[in-house]
């Protein structure tokens, strides 16, 4: 036994030290190399005018090739910038039209049983669908004026279901196929802005902006959020996610931190709000955010919003008959104010990744605005959520990341809150990122509404989800 | 240093923040002028009176009462020509087979089955032939004025058992008390329903204890 | 009953441990230094680690009242990936995530690549603004170096490195 036990370790011994040598030798190996696009995401001007169009593909080797033949030092002082692209008097490195984009394929599937109430308000049947396709355009105007566009293109309103519950095709004859029916979507314009660099640390931007606040409102890519979809509390725009208007922002250093802020002035919110303000006041929101190095990195953040939220009908004629004119008159409509406020922690240590947000909204109706709801109408009320996920990536396995997500969201009041309170939703998954550009996903989640009441009662929904995310 | 000025911002602002917040949403006035909140319904409604008007409640003038949409008389009231509320003389007396009607137009006594008195009223053939709060009961064999007494009022405990719900409207539901039992026709040819109001099936919202019951027009989107 | 050995354990848990953690430790050779430039004339002569960090992370620094462009080596050349771990703390897989990341985010992208050195002089030279790095070895006089947190690149001290 004794001898069994010694000839047992040595070999375990001598095993580790073998494995131990491979692996050190093996981390000496250059890494294998990825196909050129894929490794090279930075933007940069190549000297063709197609390719400029590319910003994602850095092919700065190969358009300064008669460059690259240099080999002395006194042939250095003959760098052509034009032939790079650069211009010495406007500063600006890049002045091209950079096209970019990401894109999301997804899948997933109802595990829990057909029968359950939950059903009603997702797509039950395991279903293939592209969830993301947004299309940026971006240029420097010179090199203090830059502008951003971003657009989505959706199925939308394709598909939509109907209050009488019918799912409704969006479809028209398309001249172009003979005359054949043809479903046809739309395209947001998710943010359509310029900006000037007023100071270093003082840029204001007038147009359409994504609100500045927390975490994934602003990052919010497909490629850029770790699980399937954003958190139910950021989807349920406590927040406006988007605001037309003016945002003046910058980031001050302080040393090893950095201190960054956002100030808003816009429309506010209502359904038309990117393109008509249906009253006077106007909206403001701020956000501080304070970057660390503590432990890696840590980022902490708060946010506000305020503003009034109006839906009307359009103004009326009416006859004034104390002054025998005709007055225009402005319906009150649906009016509430509100005010919205965000904290959000982010920590990077390593692979090390957690980030937590709490987001809580309150509003207000004015006299006589209030939302009909039912036989009644809809009191004050506030909407209160948050998440918190933690995940590691591993330099292994295609940068796999395992995570662990969980989040709980109060529902404002109204009618539906009789059934449908408040949901809680934990996920678990696993986000690859094979090359910089491709993101894979795969999760399993649970949602279930705490203290349900009938016909919800203590259902637990189910859920699979996979996507590949890319950018492009 | 600069580190603790950096955080001291971000804390203090937090800080302001969060006390502003607390002023927008006030637990103990959720609803606007003339409403109450109902907690099981979870929305607000009109008091007991006050009628909806566009985007909140109005109280009615003194002496009338709301019915529906509107601020009306009281049952057995009608209003006069100079718009005041007067008795409806014959409107709602009592009657059986030994005391009949005697207006002349309140002359039909309506009873409920197998009850020995009713209340007068008169025939009909359409609502408008009726007072303000009463609907044409057209389904029945011999169409009179029907009131359904109660509907609307607030009540508390849902389900059948609430005082403040009467016999025409005798289940609570969403903080009102609602005519039970109606018949759902095909296209709504005939409403068993007070005038403001459609028969709806609502077994999933009642998990089967009520399975129709007349609803607002207002809330009977979707009503099949 | 047998006792466990405390000799064999003891180099057992020592071989397991490098057998762990030579995932991450291999055997590197001295590697040169990368000294940060700037044209001849530039009144930039020091900057601190942090200040030249925001620099390559796309942050705006502005001294004498000059924004600073900064210029990078190609991806994957050795002085890029040493360049981006020694100061930026990133592997050149780390480093190319964030950089798409923050162009779905909307923000300014990476700094501009150059291939070699020698454009990497002839850019930082003529390019207002400009401050690049490059192999220390490759220095010439068209260009000058600055210190890092008052330390020369020829210092031991100096720690950007390929």
């Amino acid at each position: 036994m004794n001898t069994f036990y010694n000839r047992f370790m040595r070999t375990l011994i001598v095993t580790c030290g073998v494995c131990s040598s491979m692996s050190a030798a093996a981390q000496d190996a250059p890494p294998a190399s990825e196909p050129a696009a894929a490794q090279q995401p930075e933007a940069s001007p190549p000297a063709s005018d197609a390719a400029r169009a590319t910003a994602d593909i850095d092919t700065a080797a190969d358009t300064v090739s008669d460059v690259a033949t240099l080999t002395s030092p006194s042939e250095a002082s003959s760098v052509d910038l034009a032939a790079l692209g650069l211009s010495g008097e406007t500063g600006v490195v890049d002045d091209s039209l950079q096209i970019y984009g990401f894109a999301a394929f997804s899948f997933t599937q109802v595990l829990s049983a057909d029968r359950q109430v939950f059903n009603q308000f997702i797509a039950k049947e395991g279903t293939f669908f592209i969830s993301d396709l947004n299309i940026y355009l971006a240029k420097n105007l010179s090199e203090k004026w830059r502008m951003m566009v971003e657009t989505r293109v959706t199925y939308a309103p394709n598909g939509r279901v109907l209050p009488d519950g019918t799912i409704e095709p969006n479809q028209s004859y398309d001249q172009g196929l003979l005359g054949r029916l043809a479903n046809w979507g739309g395209i947001n314009i998710e943010r359509a802005y310029i900006e000037y660099d007023i100071h270093p640390f003082i840029t204001l931007q007038a147009g359409a902006f994504l609100t500045p606040y927390g975490i994934w409102n602003v990052d919010h890519g497909a490629p850029a959020v770790i699980p399937f979809v954003r958190p139910y509390v950021l989807v349920e725009q406590l927040f406006p996610e988007r605001q037309a208007g003016f945002h003046l922002h910058g980031r001050i250093p302080l040393g090893a931190y950095v201190l960054g802020y956002d100030a808003t002035l816009s429309n506010g919110r209502g359904y038309f709000d990117q393109f008509r303000d249906l009253d006077e006041t106007k909206a403001i929101g701020a956000r501080l955010q304070f970057e660390t190095p503590w432990l890696g990195s840590m980022r902490f953040g708060a946010s506000i919003y305020q503003g009034r939220f109006v839906d009307r009908d359009s103004d009326k004629l009416v006859p004034n008959p104390e002054t025998m004119k005709i007055d225009n008159v402005t319906p009150d409509g649906i009016r509430y104010d509100e005010l919205a406020l965000a904290a959000d922690f982010l920590w990077q240590f390593k692979g090390l990744h957690f980030q937590a947000e709490l987001v809580g909204r309150n509003f207000a109706y004015l006299e006589n605005a209030r939302a009909p709801d039912g036989s009644g109408f809809r009191p004050d009320s506030y909407a209160l959520g948050g998440y918190a996920l933690i995940g590691y990536r591993f330099p292994v396995l295609w940068n796999v990341m395992p995570f662990v997500f969980y989040q709980r969201y109060k529902r404002e009041e109204f009618s539906g809150t009789a059934v449908f309170s408040a949901l809680e939703n934990y996920q678990v998954g696993l986000n690859f990122r094979p090359i910089p550009t491709v993101v894979l996903k795969l999760q399993f989640g649970q949602s279930w509404v705490p203290g349900g009441k009938p016909p919800i009662d203590e259902d637990v929904l189910d859920t699979l989800t996979a996507q590949a995310a890319w950018v492009f | 240093m600069l580190v603790c000025r950096g955080l001291a911002i971000v804390l203090v602002a937090g800080a302001l923040l969060t006390l502003y917040a607390c002023g927008y949403y006030d637990e103990d006035d959720r609803c606007g002028e003339n409403m109450v909140f109902n907690e099981d319904a979870h929305i607000c409604l009109c008091d007991s009176k006050s009628i909806k008007q566009g985007g909140g409640c109005e109280r009615c003038p003194s002496g009338r009462e709301p019915a529906g949409d509107k601020c009306v008389c009281p049952a057995g009231m009608h209003e006069d020509d100079a718009g005041m509320c007067e008795e409806t003389l014959g409107l709602g007396d009592t009657c059986d087979d030994d005391s009949p009607c005697t207006d002349m137009v309140y002359d039909y006594c309506a009873k409920k089955p197998d009850a020995s008195e009713g209340t007068c009223t008169k025939r009909c053939t359409r609502d408008a032939d009726c007072d303000e709060t009463y609907t044409c009961a057209d389904w029945e064999d011999m169409p009179y004025c029907k009131l359904f007494a109660g509907v609307g009022t607030s009540c508390t405990m849902p389900g059948p058992d609430d005082p403040m719900c009467t016999d025409d409207a005798p289940y609570c539901f969403i903080g009102q008390c609602f005519v039970t039992g109606c018949k759902v026709t095909e296209n709504h040819v005939t409403e068993d329903c007070p005038k403001d109001r459609k028969c709806c099936d609502v077994g999933t919202l009642t998990m089967g204890a009520v399975t129709t019951a007349c609803v607002a027009l207002s809330f009977a989107m979707g009503c099949q | 009953m047998n006792r466990w050995n405390p000799f064999s354990l003891g180099l057992c848990f020592i071989a397991i441990a490098a057998l762990l953690l030579g995932s991450g430790a291999h055997a590197v050779p001295p590697a040169g230094k990368l000294a940060v430039i700037v044209a001849k004339d530039s009144l930039v002569k020091n900057l601190s680690r942090d200040e030249l960090k925001r620099i390559f992370l796309s942050d705006a620094v502005i001294v004498g009242g000059r924004k600073l462009v900064p210029f990078n080596f190609a991806p994957g050349t050795p002085p890029r990936r040493g360049f981006d771990k020694s100061l930026l703390g990133m592997s050149e897989d780390v480093m190319q995530r964030f950089w798409i990341d923050r162009k779905v985010r909307g923000q300014p992208g990476a700094p501009r690549s150059l291939p070699s050195s020698l454009v990497v002089i002839g850019v930082t030279a003529k390019f207002p603004g400009a401050i690049a790095y490059l192999p220390a070895r490759d220095l010439t006089a068209e260009v000058q170096a600055v210190t890092i947190d008052g330390i020369p690149h020829t210092s031991p001290a100096y720690s950007i490195t390929e």
